[in-house]
């Protein structure tokens, strides 16, 4: 009797957390949406004044495009030969920042895997304190050794060149790190001894063996690797001084700071140039990049 | 029997060689900046003097005489504490509803990847775009608040020349920037929690607002304490969005001088690289300390 | 496999880059010469392709963003690498750079520069205290203020300069006819800034710091009061210069207009207000309630350049060429620094911006009276800190005392060696 009692009354319970949990989940879908609107609308009003004039911005905003979306691209139309700093060079902004990017990401990733692999699998000795001195430096951020590496960028003559940006990238610690773990639980040990018996030599046996198991790993490493040196800025602007070589952050800023002639639709559009390559990125990778994220937190 | 040791000690050995090319690099572009700013600290090395002379501590004691660099921590902290917790709240929230099996709401993917979208955008280009719809004039947000029509800009408020306001932008697009981020940390936390676990509460008759606190809120605090320091290292180093912002002034009444804006001020404004090392490394012992509170908490929690 | 192929294949990777790196630099030409500036003009106004044409020795030209350029500049100096053959300074910093002796003495030979044809502040700025000349400049920057003839006709009755002058002739004369354009539906400034900083700025009578002594002078202290004045009473429209708005407002064709006056240098008119489509022909120039000057580019031959032939040719056909000058001037509007050349030109021209408007004629007269002697190394910087300051002081966040205070804390802040006075 106590029994179907509560039985009853536990369905009773249940049919009214059903209609509750339809009601919250309504608000819930409400609260997700407004979110997403939040996260969306300063980049939809971004393309929206990309294609209207100086004065139409300034008189309001809207939620339709305009017309002058070619007018405003011309702003920036200039060639990759001249630096002509009237019409600011966003071209030539994204070809410094992919150029920069691409090596640095190539070259991070290889170095890195090289790196991972050597702390992986062999047991040579001071390896755990090599692997601690990687690990210290790990959450330092380039702020704080900007001053020396200023200096250190002007003694080698790296100062000014794209080098300064690319070359760093060989000792990139969290990629290590990330890779190591990778690596423990992509390459089997066993075929590198097989490999090994069949006289195969150490190189040959990562470039043939370890390295197409672990690039997953790389690949996801690289594509942070590559927005963080898309998206950096303090370091272009203390490392570079020519303008032909600023990368695209630094000419986004000088689209806010250049006097003579400031046209709000070209700097709309100079922005939303800058957001476009990395929307695309979002869109094939955001798996990855999810993926990628949540190792920091919960690693082991 | 001999043969094999000794190849097997010198094949250990290629270890060395696969780790170099990353040691040499960051001898150089680790190690010796490193060493480099902490000399050059000790030093009055300026632009603009023509000799450079020993000085110890000096720079130190100056820097941590003088109240702009406590301003610029202050201000640091003014805009990092309201953003961790907004975000923090934030991101749990969403992380516990997208996850919550008994809700099934749909496109979790969808959602999960919108909200980290601004993550991802340059922060220069976010920064123009701040400034572009906060401007006084022509801002769509005054222009939204206030409308458009004769008169209306009487009322528009200058918002980035009111400290308050300054930083509380800067406050309010940090978390907006970072909630997804956080959020996806979380979700990833929540994964990781067994679901024997809540079966188990469940059996125990136990409320979803328990189960959260019980079980969930405490087996997140690893994810949590490394979302704090990540944040909180990140936001004493936080430069490129008050620079871009202040077009490199600071905003109104210093209000957005971070301790990095300071740092880089004082070095490659004012041309001051002795003073402008000693702020780097000050900053750097509070960064160490925290990292090494870090390793200490996730130590203890493992336990 | 072996070892040895192991460590070349490393050395590859690694040396590689540094050496490809270490070797970027060209080879030392004789017959080329490296300049940095933060001017587009050696581009735009096609100086460079002049040169070059003229001489065939190559250039390799950076431009830096002008609000870099100092920050740029210094490191190279202080260590004395990839310092170019030429590189400029700005009237802000220039005096810094002339007594810092990084650049050659051009009176000596083989230069032996001539300045006699130079205005006299063009080439006191370029003259460090030993009396030789280290850097010269092809330009002077006098300014005035630039008007719209619409509104002067519709609310004064006249658009002549001459007349117009008198509506400027002090600050009290300026203040009594912004009520007069107030009450027409106009107002006189676009905004606190520039346009009326530089007149008590360019009138003080003691530098920003005088035996590391960091100094308010009177007349910054009166720009405080007027500004406030004007805000208070709105006789500006409060907009921020260089602002989409600001540009707007000159831009606006003459019957939208708004805005009366706006006070530029020369390069004003051929760097902003040429580029106003809509208002062409709708300006003429006057002068304000005081003389003032803005800006300014000077160049100099670095000390240890290893092509100081080649690039005295190019500073020589600037700023000592008086018939390439000539021909510069005509083409580019731009005013220049030799009293020789711009009295031929003066003769016969005419601006269509101004509607027909002789304004070298104007900017000669006024180029004679500036005077430089208050401008230091240490303006860029602290007009920088006084414009936010001011800022503050506008929007009442700050009183008056408040405002001198927090600018003087400012100040000693970013240079910590001085002293309040």
């Amino acid at each position: 009797m106590a029994e179907q009692q509560s039985v009853a009354e536990q369905k009773n319970i249940i049919i009214k957390n059903k209609s509750l949990v339809g009601l919250g989940k309504v608000l819930l879908y409400v609260f997700l949406i407004a979110l997403v609107i939040v996260c969306i609308i300063p980049f939809y009003l971004m393309i929206i004044n990309a294609t209207r004039t100086n004065i139409e911005i300034t008189r309001g905003p809207t939620f339709l495009p305009g017309s002058n979306l070619l007018e405003n691209l011309n702003a920036f139309s200039y060639s990759f030969s001249s630096v002509n700093s009237e019409k600011l060079n966003v071209v030539l902004g994204l070809w410094n920042s992919f150029l920069v990017s691409t090596a640095a990401t190539l070259l991070a990733g290889y170095c890195s895997a090289l790196t991972a692999y050597g702390f992986s699998i062999y047991r040579f000795r001071g390896r755990k304190l090599l692997f601690g001195l990687l690990l210290s430096v790990i959450m330092l951020p380039p702020t704080i050794t900007l001053i020396g590496t200023f200096k250190l960028m002007l003694s080698l003559q790296l100062f000014n060149t794209r080098w300064a940006l690319i070359l760093p990238a060989i000792a990139s610690p969290y990629t290590v790190f990330f890779l190591r773990g990778y690596i423990g639980s992509a390459v089997n040990k066993h075929m590198i001894e097989a490999a090994r018996i069949d006289g195969a030599g150490e190189l040959r046996i990562f470039h043939r063996i370890a390295f197409p198991l672990i690039m997953p790993g790389v690949a996801t490493m690289s594509i942070f690797g590559f927005l963080a040196q898309w998206n950096s800025y303090i370091l272009p602007l203390t490392l570079l001084q020519d303008q032909s070589k600023y990368t695209l952050p630094l000419i986004i800023q000088q689209l806010n700071v250049s006097n003579y002639n400031r046209d709000l639709g070209a700097l709309y559009t100079g922005v939303a140039i800058s957001v476009v390559p990395i929307l695309i990125a979002f869109a094939i990778f955001s798996r990855y990049l999810v993926a990628g994220i949540s190792f920091g937190a919960v690693k082991e | 029997m001999d043969q094999t040791k000794t190849s097997r000690i010198s094949r250990e050995g290629y270890g060395y060689l696969f780790v170099l090319p990353f040691f040499l690099a960051f001898a150089v572009f680790w190690v010796y900046p490193i060493v480099n700013t902490f000399v050059t600290s000790l030093t009055n090395e300026d632009f603009t003097l023509p000799d450079r002379v020993f000085v110890g501590f000096q720079n130190y004691i100056d820097e941590l005489l003088r109240p702009e660099f406590w301003g610029s921590l202050a201000n640091t902290f003014i805009i990092w504490i309201p953003n961790i917790i907004a975000q923090l709240s934030l991101a749990l929230f969403i992380a516990v509803v997208l996850t919550e099996e008994r809700l099934k709401l749909r496109g979790v993917g969808a959602f999960r990847a919108i909200f980290f979208f601004p993550n991802l955008v340059t922060i220069a280009s976010l920064g123009i775009l701040t400034y572009a719809i906060l401007d006084w004039q022509s801002g769509a947000l005054n222009q939204l608040i206030f409308g458009t029509g004769e008169g209306a800009s009487e009322n528009y408020i200058f918002w980035l020349n009111s400290p308050e306001y300054s930083r509380a932008t800067v406050s309010i697009v940090q978390t907006w920037m970072w909630f997804g981020y956080t959020m996806i940390l979380f979700m990833a936390g929540i994964q990781t929690i067994p679901q024997s676990l809540f079966e188990a509460a469940h059996i125990d008759g136990a409320s979803r607002w328990q189960n959260f606190w019980k079980i969930t809120f405490p087996l997140l605090s690893p994810v949590m304490v490394y979302i704090i320091i990540t944040s909180f290292i990140g936001g004493l180093n936080m430069f490129d969005f008050p620079w871009v912002l202040t077009q490199g002034r600071g905003g109104p009444e210093q209000s957005l001088t971070t301790a990095a804006v300071y740092m880089y001020k004082r070095a490659f404004q004012w041309y001051q690289l002795g003073s402008g090392s000693s702020v780097s490394y000050i900053l750097f012992f509070f960064t160490a300390i925290f990292s090494a509170f870090y390793l200490r908490m996730t130590a203890k929690l493992k336990d | 496999m072996n070892f040895k192929t192991i460590v070349i294949h490393l050395g590859c990777i690694v040396f590689g880059f540094f050496l490809f790196a270490a070797c970027t630099p060209a080879e030392e030409e004789v017959s080329s010469i490296s300049i940095i500036t933060f001017t587009s003009e050696f581009n735009d106004q096609g100086i460079v392709d002049d040169f070059i044409a003229r001489t065939g020795i190559e250039v390799d030209l950076q431009v830096i963003p002008i609000e870099n350029y100092e920050a740029k500049i210094r490191p190279l100096l202080a260590t004395g690498q990839e310092v170019p053959d030429i590189f400029v300074g700005e009237a802000a910093y220039v005096r810094q750079f002339v007594e810092a002796g990084h650049w050659d003495n051009l009176s000596a030979a083989p230069y032996n520069a001539d300045v006699s044809g130079m205005y006299d502040y063009a080439a006191e700025m370029g003259t460090n205290e030993d009396g030789e000349v280290v850097a010269l400049t092809w330009q002077t920057t006098p300014g005035g203020w630039f008007y719209r003839r619409s509104i002067a006709n519709e609310v004064f009755g006249t658009d002549d300069p001459d007349e117009v002058a008198a509506l400027f002739a002090d600050w009290d004369a300026v203040l009594a006819n912004a009520e007069i354009l107030k009450n027409a539906g106009y107002t006189m400034f676009a905004g606190i800034g520039e346009t009326i900083f530089r007149i008590f700025y360019s009138n003080r009578a003691a530098p920003w710091v005088e035996n590391d002594e960091f100094i308010i002078d009177d007349q910054i202290k009166e720009y405080f009061r007027a500004a406030k004045t004007i805000r208070d009473a709105g006789y500006d429209a409060k907009l921020s210069d260089w602002t989409g708005p600001f540009m707007e407002a000159m831009n606006t064709s003459p019957e939208d207009a708004d805005v009366f006056v706006y006070g530029w240098p020369t390069w004003g008119l051929q760097f902003v207000l040429a580029g106003q489509e809509n208002s062409s022909g709708d300006w003429a120039v006057t002068t304000g309630p005081g003389p003032f000057f803005w800006g300014g580019t000077w160049l100099g031959i670095y000390k240890d350049s290893e092509n100081k032939e080649a690039a005295w040719e190019f500073v020589r056909m600037l700023t000592q060429d008086e018939e390439y000058m000539n021909a510069y001037t005509r083409k580019s509007e731009d005013f220049l620094s030799n009293r020789n050349v711009m009295e031929s030109v003066i003769a016969d021209f005419s601006s269509e911006t101004l509607g027909g408007q002789n304004h070298f004629a104007y900017f000669a007269e006024q180029a004679e009276g500036i005077d430089g002697s208050t401008i230091q190394g240490y303006d860029y910087q602290i007009n920088q800190i006084l414009s936010q300051v001011m800022n503050e002081y506008l929007e009442g966040s700050l009183n008056y005392d408040e405002a001198l205070e927090s600018l003087t804390d400012q100040v000693l802040t970013a240079f910590p060696r001085l002293t309040a006075r």
